[in-house]
């Protein structure tokens, strides 16, 4: 092995160490991981998909502004987060002031931007409560947090007694789905430009279907955020406390750091960021209503966890949090073309979830064989998915026949049926419907269980050959699975192989990586 | 000769007491600027109590402290540091994420404009400054921008002193500075206490390691139940004295005793 690398002539030998050194600066990263599955299910989908392309700049920029409200929450959770403490609050403070600013200037005849600086205002009022009960009376983030994300929620609801407000006043569009360059665009049409202007506004409706059409504040808002407190973050005593706080809370004490009001500050800047995240969505939504940003807080914390940024505080960067959202959107968007209902999407979320802790403490722990069994436990994960596909069909359908045959069974036994019961008698057809689809799945299925076996037993003892053919036999099944009609599956498949493939290589890498930083 | 020389920390009388436990007892300690004393004695002795109630970390029972001839009387470590006394604790307080010139100068970052939380760092002058403290003491790391939590102990050790050392500071006290070292590390911190000495930086060791005390320092103090039980010249006493007066027992020492 050494002697071949050693054969190879100099400079390609240079390129393949830069490579490797690119590689090791890369996975340094606390980002790393949820970019690179960004990347990945992008080309996947784009791969997968032949009316759809990921990659036009539209679709894009449709993700980004479907990211905008959850993205700002979860910026502000970063910030906790990396205090090592925790916020389960921000949904219910989101619906909270959702339900206010709108209640206000609906029914109060508050001019919009009045009514904006009510709910921001708000949003900072709650962060003091939450943050003083954790910062001067001790009490366990955790806890506070949770009580809060039942009282905000209940002063939602009893504020407004849960009703929607009618339509918002359209400045609220500016939070959300107003277009930069739609006044210029009918003044193009109305032919009210003239000299350079005109040539602007003819090139932004030659391409308006493909670009400008969803080029929407949501989107704009979403990365100035981030990028207004990424700087903030990396350059002033705020952001330096913070990780200090997170990293060593009485050693930060000991250095004479004012520990109690800046953690206070960060938990007002939370709910704060949550109140905004609530003018970007009500900035795309028809009318406020106190039921908005449910389970909100959860979706924050995973995005900020697979962000790569650690629960005990101290690690991780805003960024993550960034591309955490975009893959958090992602994963449902892919999902959705999957025909996987949202419920499915909730278990995929969690998945996710699990492989991005798992990747933050693989990546810390430096281990070679940890890095080989994540990949692998990667691509098993992905193997798992893709059976799903098609094993969800074939569940149902025995599912349902089950329950039709029991409720038979109990009507010839004399019982009378419940509503429930009635309601799972089948008809003749759709029995046979539901017998065609177990038949037609059935194969696929047990074909991808095996595979998803073979990938899970490769977790724990993975010789390097063996993972090449577990890999062979994912590229093998993509078409398979395409003839199947579950083109939408076939990203899985791609990522799992990609996934082995790069296991199997693992060691070298290492090893590689090794010399080169000891010379 | 004790006139010529500057006094920069007396205490006189200084006493803490636990509800009914004397955990220090009438402590009249006198310390010059141009020497290094260690504090030794038992665990249970009044060593830390000692340290502090000197350092604001506690409050005194009774007696007095005076910081170059001036009484003090600190509310809190903080204050402490205002008055030029670094103390450089044996968890040693570093913010493990955050890289060596971040640590050097956790809570008095140098700023381009001061708005508060909001003060912008002068990032630039802080790594240069840190670079210029480390090489003062004679600390190499290979790469400073990297976080602490990856750092050995003796590295992690050596930006904590550098840290307490690059303030211009009056006193230094380390507590067990060398305690979960290895023998190269500690070598390497004794070296830079050495450096210290010789830039005139007044420090107060407390220890285990005898040995080293009569390395590194000029006198020792011994403590024993709460009490100063006397003070040793660490040119002229032997081992033996000082074991002898931590233990309360003249003879009895054998010279293989491990704890030398």
């Amino acid at each position: 092995m050494t002697d071949a690398t050693h054969s190879t002539p100099v400079p390609r030998l240079s390129l393949q160490d830069r490579m490797i050194a690119l590689l090791v600066r890369f996975f340094r990263a606390e980002w790393s991981g949820a970019l690179l599955a960004i990347v990945i299910l992008g080309l996947a989908i784009e791969v997968a998909t032949t009316d759809t392309m990921f990659f036009r700049p539209s679709n894009l920029m449709t993700i980004l502004n479907n990211s905008a409200a959850i993205g700002v929450v979860a910026g502000g959770m970063t910030l906790i987060i990396l205090t090592a403490g925790i916020d389960l609050s921000v949904g219910s403070v989101m619906g909270l002031t959702a339900a206010l600013t709108g209640y206000v200037a609906s029914f109060w005849g508050f001019p919009p931007a009045l009514a904006i600086l009510t709910g921001l205002g708000i949003g900072l009022a709650v962060g003091a409560f939450n943050g003083t009960l954790v910062a001067y009376f001790g009490m366990p983030a955790f806890i506070v947090t949770l009580a809060g994300l039942s009282i905000w929620r209940g002063t939602g609801h009893l504020t407004t007694n849960a009703q929607a407000t009618p339509k918002l006043p359209e400045a609220f569009d500016y939070f959300g789905r107003y277009n930069p360059f739609a006044g210029l665009r009918q003044a193009y049409r109305d032919g009210e430009l003239t000299g350079i202007w005109e040539n602007i506004g003819a090139f932004v409706d030659a391409n308006w279907l493909n670009f400008f059409r969803t080029f929407q504040m949501s989107m704009l808002i979403f990365i100035a955020f981030f990028l207004v407190l990424s700087i903030v973050v990396a350059n002033t005593r705020y952001g330096r406390y913070v990780y200090a706080i997170g990293s060593n809370e009485p050693g930060a004490r000991q250095a004479g750091i004012n520990t109690r009001r800046y953690t206070l500050m960060t938990y007002m800047f939370g709910s704060f960021a949550a109140a905004f995240g609530a003018l970007l969505f009500l900035g795309r939504a028809p009318y406020a209503k106190s039921d908005y940003g449910q389970m909100w807080e959860l979706d924050a914390i995973a995005a900020v966890v697979i962000g790569g940024t650690s629960l005990f505080g101290g690690r991780g960067s805003l960024w993550g949090t960034f591309m955490g959202v975009i893959l958090l959107k992602l994963i449902n968007n892919g999902l959705t073309l999957a025909q996987l209902n949202t419920f499915w999407q909730m278990v995929v979320t969690g998945g996710i979830i699990l492989v991005a802790v798992g990747i933050d403490i693989v990546r810390q722990s430096r281990d070679p064989e940890a890095v080989r069994k994540l990949l692998a436990t990667v691509g098993a994960f992905m193997a798992f998915l893709t059976l799903m596909t098609p094993a969800s069909v074939w569940l149902r359908a025995k599912i349902s026949l089950g329950e039709h045959a029991a409720a038979m069974a109990l009507r010839e036994a004399g019982d009378t049926l419940a509503p429930g019961h009635t309601a799972r008698l089948m008809e003749p057809e759709a029995i046979q419907a539901a017998q065609l689809a177990a038949q037609s799945t059935l194969v696929g299925t047990l074909v991808l269980l095996v595979l998803t076996i073979l990938a899970a037993v490769n977790i724990f003892r993975g010789a390097r050959p063996m993972t090449l053919v577990l890999a062979a036999g994912f590229v093998v099944m993509i078409p398979v699975v395409a003839l199947m009609g579950y083109q939408a599956a076939t990203p899985f498949l791609v990522l799992g192989a990609c996934a082995l493939a790069a296991s199997a290589f693992v060691f070298t890498l290492f090893e590689r990586a090794r010399s080169l930083s000891h010379d | 000769m004790a006139q010529d020389r500057k006094i920069i920390l007396e205490t006189k009388g200084l006493t803490k007491h636990y509800g009914g436990v004397q955990a220090l007892n009438d402590a009249d300690f006198k310390m010059y600027a141009d020497e290094h004393i260690a504090i030794v004695g038992d665990n249970g002795a009044g060593k830390s109590t000692f340290v502090r109630n000197i350092t604001g970390v506690e409050q005194r029972t009774r007696g007095e402290v005076f910081v170059d001839g001036e009484p003090v009387h600190f509310a809190s470590p903080q204050e402490a540091r205002e008055h030029g006394i670094e103390t450089v604790y044996q968890n040693l307080a570093l913010a493990d994420h955050l890289d060596v010139p971040a640590n050097i100068f956790l809570g008095r970052e140098e700023v381009r404009f001061n708005l508060g939380p909001l003060s912008w760092l002068n990032k630039k002058a802080m790594a240069k400054r840190a670079k210029e403290l480390l090489d003062e003491t004679g600390i190499k790391i290979p790469d400073p921008r990297q976080p602490v939590a990856g750092m050995s102990g003796g590295q992690r050790q050596c930006v904590a002193i550098s840290r307490a050392a690059g303030w211009g500071s009056k006193l230094i006290i380390m507590d067990e500075p060398t305690a979960a070292l290895g023998i190269q590390e500690t070598t390497r911190v004794e070296h830079i206490i050495r450096g210290l000495k010789e830039r005139g930086v007044p420090v107060i060791i407390i220890s285990h390691n005898l040995r080293q005390v009569f390395n590194l320092v000029d006198r020792i103090v011994v403590f024993r139940q709460g009490r100063i039980a006397g003070v040793l010249d660490a040119k002229t006493a032997s081992g033996n004295d000082v074991v002898a007066m931590i233990t309360g027992v003249d003879q009895g020492v054998h010279d293989n005793a491990s704890y030398i």
